[in-house]
């Protein structure tokens, strides 16, 4: 761990002089590029009635920024890729996971609300994702394909406070999904019938909180270290889907560290 | 700006308590035991086609396997209780795997004659066959061609059937063999019966569960085979079967079946129409169970076999004499 710090900081000094704070009349785009490492939980009753749990991976960009015409309004995209292994409780059987997200949306951003120092932004998001979940002993349903449109409410706060001279900024985003379309076989179906055959059967199901209910949520702290910002922070990551008489849930908790870029720029 | 921060509370406490989970059972043998009696109950896909065939009642079946379930009982014990306990469903397809043993349901064979043995496949095939990909081919002394397709699992290309069929075309006649073959990958299977026909041809149809209940289904799907881009077979074809041609062979049969020139010849296929899926227990064993079944161009059953055009078995004098009575009878037909 101690290692990655230190890489990350070699590598937050190499990179172009970023810019913390807004002179007048400046913004600031923000940059935010992040990895992980944490835990996932996996259920797909199409797959196997049973929880597998195991290391995940996660690769995570950002991008932050306030309108050329109008500062209130921000702008934010959201690229998300992560990679799992994990296992049954009996340890007889594992799952490969990966799936890649993108998300990109508008929203209203509220300065110095409620206490100075505190932003609040609120908007939407629209995105996808496409995915797979792979367990290496079934026969004919032996892996089950991941890909979604949806729509999401988005919620973020910033802060940003001093300690001794030092400025440091925590932020918290949360994304909850609101409507959107989903890929599913039906109960028994498989992916034979479905693309060799072509038989199509409601496998597009619209999806909303009663049938995906599911958030994101991150919360970050911004470390100034010389001339750059080292980034630190906890990725909660809940995506469920209840269509088709099949279950999914995939349950990611993520510690992740990265850098930020903060690149300013006139209107 | 209190009522926003309510709504976002209250919205995080629903996410938090609306949790999609499945409802588990806990690694006891009792718990095993719910675990696959509960599995095959929501997935297996012949209980309404079993409950007339056979007199299969799931529920009883329960009932009297539930008490030779005890807490003390060794694994080996409660494999051999469950594995008992899936026999009562008659289905090839039908599998526990544990670390120590699989266990199966071959009754649908072993309970009868072979109808082929592979010494006299050999005497047939001789020492100077062709074999492309899956397939072992050669020409008879009387001018029919042999084909012999041992497993569907060992592929075969749209390329090697073309040589075969070219390779072939001068005879007046031909034997496919798959005697022996229990399935494999359904593709092949597709693509040898694409050979044999000009045009499209219905060939059955097919469905799968669609919820929980014994009798939810989707409704059936046509299934067709279409004449191959590739070399076709245009003269009369004789398809070879026994009682160990199962699940994807069973479907070749059929498909096969549809098309006109072919005759099929021997004992009745081992059935096995049911795509098998897989599921697990909580103590990491692995099951397999038929879900998605197919039926003919009539909408029939072949979970049990399908009958052949002409009944024929191999006879023992013919077997001291070194000839394959199925082939013989096969030869003569196309002869004439």
């Amino acid at each position: 761990m101690r290692k990655i710090f230190f890489i990350l900081i070699i590598l937050t000094n190499l990179l172009p002089l970023p810019i913390m704070g807004e002179g007048a009349g400046e913004r600031v785009s923000t940059h935010a590029t992040l990895f992980g490492i944490g835990h996932v939980n996996h259920l797909d009753t199409y797959l196997s009635p049973l929880e597998y749990q195991g290391p995940q991976l996660t690769y995570l960009h950002e991008t932050f920024r306030p309108l050329l015409r109008n500062e209130h309004i921000v702008f934010q995209t959201t690229t998300q890729g992560e990679f799992s292994y994990s296992k049954n409780e009996a340890e007889t059987a594992h799952y490969l996971g990966g799936s890649i997200r993108y998300d990109f949306g508008w929203g209203r951003r509220w300065c110095d609300i409620l206490l100075p120092g505190l932003d609040l932004t609120a908007g939407g998001l629209a995105g996808g994702t496409l995915g797979f979940l792979y367990n290496n002993r079934n026969t004919n349903n032996p892996a089950q394909a991941r890909a979604d449109l949806r729509l999401s409410a988005a919620f973020r706060a910033d802060y940003c406070f001093h300690i001794r001279k030092q400025t440091l900024a925590l932020h918290y985003q949360a994304h909850l999904p609101l409507l959107g379309m989903a890929f599913s076989p039906q109960y028994g179906q498989s992916y034979y019938d479905l693309f060799d055959q072509g038989n199509y059967d409601h496998n597009l199901v619209c999806t909303y909180p009663g049938n995906a209910l599911s958030l994101r949520q991150l919360l970050t702290l911004d470390i100034p270290i010389r001339r750059s910002t080292l980034r630190l922070g906890y990725l909660s990551d809940l995506r469920q889907l209840k269509v088709n008489g099949i279950r999914q849930h995939q349950y990611g908790r993520s510690f992740i560290i990265g850098y930020v870029r903060n690149i300013s720029f006139r209107p | 700006m209190k009522r926003l921060a309510l709504y976002i509370f209250l919205l995080l406490i629903t996410t938090l308590t609306a949790c999609v989970r499945e409802d588990t059972f806990d690694d006891t043998p009792e718990g095993n035991f719910e675990a696959l009696w509960r599995i095959i109950d929501e997935h297996y896909c012949f209980f309404d086609y079993k409950g007339e065939a056979i007199g299969l009642d799931w529920n009883e079946v329960h009932q009297r396997y539930r008490s030779r379930i005890s807490p003390q009982m060794t694994k080996t014990q409660l494999q051999e209780v469950l594995c008992e306990m899936l026999a009562e469903l008659r289905d090839g397809h039908v599998n526990l795997y544990t670390s120590a043993d699989v266990s199966r349901y071959w009754h649908w064979y072993e309970d009868y004659p072979r109808n082929w043995s592979q010494e006299l496949r050999d005497h047939y095939l001789g020492t100077d066959y062709k074999i492309a990909a899956g397939i072992k081919y050669r020409i008879l002394e009387d001018n029919i061609g042999l084909v012999v397709y041992e497993n569907f699992s060992a592929g075969v290309g749209e390329g090697n059937l073309d040589d075969v069929m070219y390779y072939l075309r001068s005879c007046d006649g031909l034997i496919i063999d798959v005697r022996g073959n229990t399935g494999g990958t359904l593709t092949y299977a597709e693509r040898l019966a694409q050979r044999l026909t000009n045009e499209r041809r219905l060939v059955g149809y097919t469905t799968y569960k669609t919820g929980t209940g014994h009798a939810d289904f989707s409704s059936p799907k046509a299934q067709y085979i279409d004449p191959s881009n590739g070399v076709r077979w245009q003269k009369r074809v004789v398809v070879l079967q026994n009682r160990e041609c199962y699940s994807a062979c069973n479907i070749f049969i059929r498909n096969a079946r549809a098309c006109e020139r072919v005759t099929t010849l021997g004992d009745r296929s081992g059935g096995g129409s049911g795509m098998p899926f897989s599921s697990e227990l909580p103590n990491g064993w692995a099951v397999r169970f038929s879900a998605s079944p197919s039926f003919d161009a009539q909408m029939q059953q072949i979970e049990f076999g399908i009958e052949p055009d002409i009944p024929c078995s191999l006879d023992s004098a013919d077997v001291a004499r070194h000839r394959d009575t199925l082939i013989e009878r096969a030869r003569t037909l196309l002869r004439n």
